[in-house]
């Protein structure tokens, strides 16, 4: 009951001090907090927003939701159609795309053929697929950045990693003056055959950019591999949760077994990759975020600091006739910590209403991936008490100073 | 009993390698419903006598009784709350907080001793209604005259019904009716029961009370 009514009045006392307060002190203020909280947000959201962007670009376009590959020791998905009967047999499962891969040589040839020339020829992964359904499950037409979507079974997309028009092919492994429509070769052992550009891809990461996709008949055709023999099975399904994710994984691992194969969510399929990526670029917005706090927190000391020393006769007047020390204290503590929920307050304003759409609209555009402010309602809340407790630490502690000053020192100004 | 006993209060200040002695071994008894002023010239250690009497400053040697209470063991909580209790303050200059309105101020004291703010409000109305000041609850202090702010901060200082009222040349700053309006309103205090410790240099006050104690040079004068 005390402590209630010293808290009511040291609400009191700090409501007057803040309502009494220079005008453009308190916006100065509150000013320095907004900064300060979003300074929190922002750069760990960035940095988290790479990651998940990342992580994201290969779910949605890469490994689906669930994603079926060999096991260890095995080249090849084994029994694929046998599979691919069990899966469909999953309502739960909405769309799935079976890829075959093989490394081949891809070549174009060049007008003038002299015997010096280095043939314009490069390693190339190949990826047999059905467009419609590859389609269907990886948006893969989303990455054109020329040419068409194939409709016919001699035409393939290139990933702009082995075309040297693109900066991020490297050089001894990219063809040159590859365009769409030109006819380039593709061999297999010593199978070959000529392929019509129809397409060329260009994405954030190698599973898209550094392969060369083809009609899956094609591949039989060009490889003679049985088309029971597969490497990937990509797979959505409809707005899956965690943990329907994971219970699909377990009913799928023995069909999958029987298949040679391993069943692995998204995540599981990034490996520790991304994990290792996100810990790392936590533990640099948390640094970057101390400083910020840091200084937000000894700004707002010394602004409390200032206000305490000029206000220390009136500390002097309060103790005179009878406030405890306690409830003068709790005053600026309470003052610090208006500042900091007001700050707080105005810069998730900024955040939500602002700063989240626009980044959504316009993601930074990172080598990797595209950079959107990753920010959860649990990460802001856990900023907030940071933000809320430095400003307790920066209230108590110049507070703490003036008032265990002797009473009279502080009424007479010694 | 005495309400307020010292014994020996001595108190020095040290600057540097100078000691100031501004107390010099001062001995003296109130009773309750007394009203005693403290004279003296300039520098003769009233105000600081009367810091130490209400326990805003310790004396480097000596002790003071309050109700029988050696004050000497209270820790700084207790100081603050036997001056919220039992004490009025009024000082030479009003001293009343510039971010409260003339009733804020006089409540100030009473919220923290009581839970009901709303009973604490019509008192402290009725105190300024009683200084004169009705008219101006809602004003802030810079909105205020000398003599208002003055009046205001007596009112602050009875509306606790202390057992003494400390007064540190309440009239310094003020014309001579104004200055007789607060020797009057501390009068009428004393009157109702308070104990009245007045430090003032003017001899005109001091005629009001039942007792003179004169410093000089750090000792009161026989």
């Amino acid at each position: 009951m005390k402590l209630l009514k010293d808290f009511k009045t040291s609400f009191f006392l700090s409501a007057r001090q803040i309502k009494g307060a220079n005008l453009w002190v308190n916006l100065l203020i509150v000013f320095i907090m907004t900064v300060t909280f979003l300074n929190l947000v922002f750069i760990s959201g960035i940095l988290d927003g790479i990651v998940t962007g990342a992580s994201n670009d290969l779910r949605e376009h890469y490994s689906g939701d669930l994603i079926v590959t060999p096991i260890e020791n095995r080249e090849n998905i084994t029994q694929t159609f046998r599979l691919r009967d069990e899966l469909d047999e999953r309502s739960e499962i909405k769309e799935k795309t079976i890829r075959r891969i093989t490394g081949v040589q891809i070549e174009k040839e060049k007008e003038q053929k002299r015997p010096n020339i280095t043939p314009n020829k490069i390693n190339a992964t190949l990826t047999g697929v059905n467009f419609e359904k590859e389609n269907s499950v990886t948006d893969l037409s989303k990455f054109l950045v020329k040419g068409d979507y194939p409709d016919g079974r001699n035409q393939i997309l290139i990933g702009s990693g082995y075309l040297s028009e693109y900066e991020s092919a490297l050089d001894e492994s990219s063809l040159d003056n590859v365009s769409i429509e030109d006819k380039v070769k593709i061999t297999y052992g010593s199978r070959s055959k000529q392929y019509e550009v129809a397409g060329i891809l260009k994405a954030k990461f190698n599973e898209i950019n550094s392969r060369v996709f083809i009609d899956s008949k094609e591949f039989k055709t060009l490889t003679g591999r049985s088309r029971h023999l597969s490497d990937e099975i990509a797979m959505n399904l409809e707005n899956p949760t965690d943990e329907q994710l994971q219970e699909l994984q377990t009913k799928l691992l023995p069909i999958t077994a029987s298949s040679d194969s391993k069943v692995e969510t998204w995540r599981e399929s990034q490996g520790q990759f991304f994990d290792d990526l996100s810990t790392t670029f936590q533990l640099l917005g948390a640094v970057i975020g101390g400083i910020g706090i840091t200084v937000a927190s000894i700004t707002l000391f010394i602004v409390i600091f200032i206000n305490a020393i000029a206000r220390e006769r009136y500390i002097g007047i309060m103790k005179a006739i009878g406030i405890r020390s306690g409830i003068i204290k709790i005053s600026y503590v309470l003052q610090s910590m208006f500042y900091a929920a007001i700050g707080s307050a105005a810069g998730f304003s900024i955040l939500w209403f602002v700063m989240i759409p626009y980044f959504k609209d316009n993601p930074i555009d990172f080598p990797f991936s595209d950079g959107i402010l990753d920010v959860t309602p649990e990460g802001i809340a856990v900023r907030i008490a940071v933000l809320g407790v430095s400003a307790i630490i920066a209230g108590l502690i110049p507070a703490h100073l003036i008032v265990k000053k002797n009473a009279i020192d502080s009424l007479l100004g010694r | 009993m005495s309400i307020l006993k010292a014994e020996n209060i001595k108190k020095s200040y040290q600057t540097g390698e100078i000691t100031t002695e501004v107390l010099k071994g001062i001995s003296l008894e109130i009773e309750k419903g007394e009203f005693i002023s403290i004279t003296g010239r300039s520098g003769s250690g009233k105000s600081t006598l009367l810091y130490i009497l209400s326990l805003l400053d310790r004396p480097t040697s000596g002790k003071v009784h309050f109700q029988g209470c050696d004050t000497i063991t209270f820790s700084d909580d207790r100081d603050a709350k036997c001056r919220l209790e039992h004490f009025g303050f009024i000082f030479q200059d009003h001293a009343l907080l510039p971010e409260l309105t003339a009733l804020e101020n006089v409540m100030l004291p009473e919220m923290v001793r009581l839970d009901n703010w709303k009973s604490v409000r019509k008192r402290a109305i009725d105190i300024l209604d009683k200084v004169g000041l009705d008219h101006r609850l809602n004003n802030y202090p810079s909105q205020l005259s000398g003599g208002e702010k003055q009046r205001v901060a007596v009112a602050r200082a009875i509306v606790n019904e202390p057992d003494i009222l400390f007064a540190d040349e309440p009239t310094a700053s003020l014309d001579s009716k104004r200055a007789d309006e607060i020797i009057d309103l501390i009068c009428e205090a004393n009157k109702n029961g308070i104990t009245v410790i007045l430090v003032t240099h003017g001899e005109k006050h001091t005629k009001k009370a039942d007792r003179i104690i004169e410093l000089r040079d750090g000792k009161i004068l026989d």
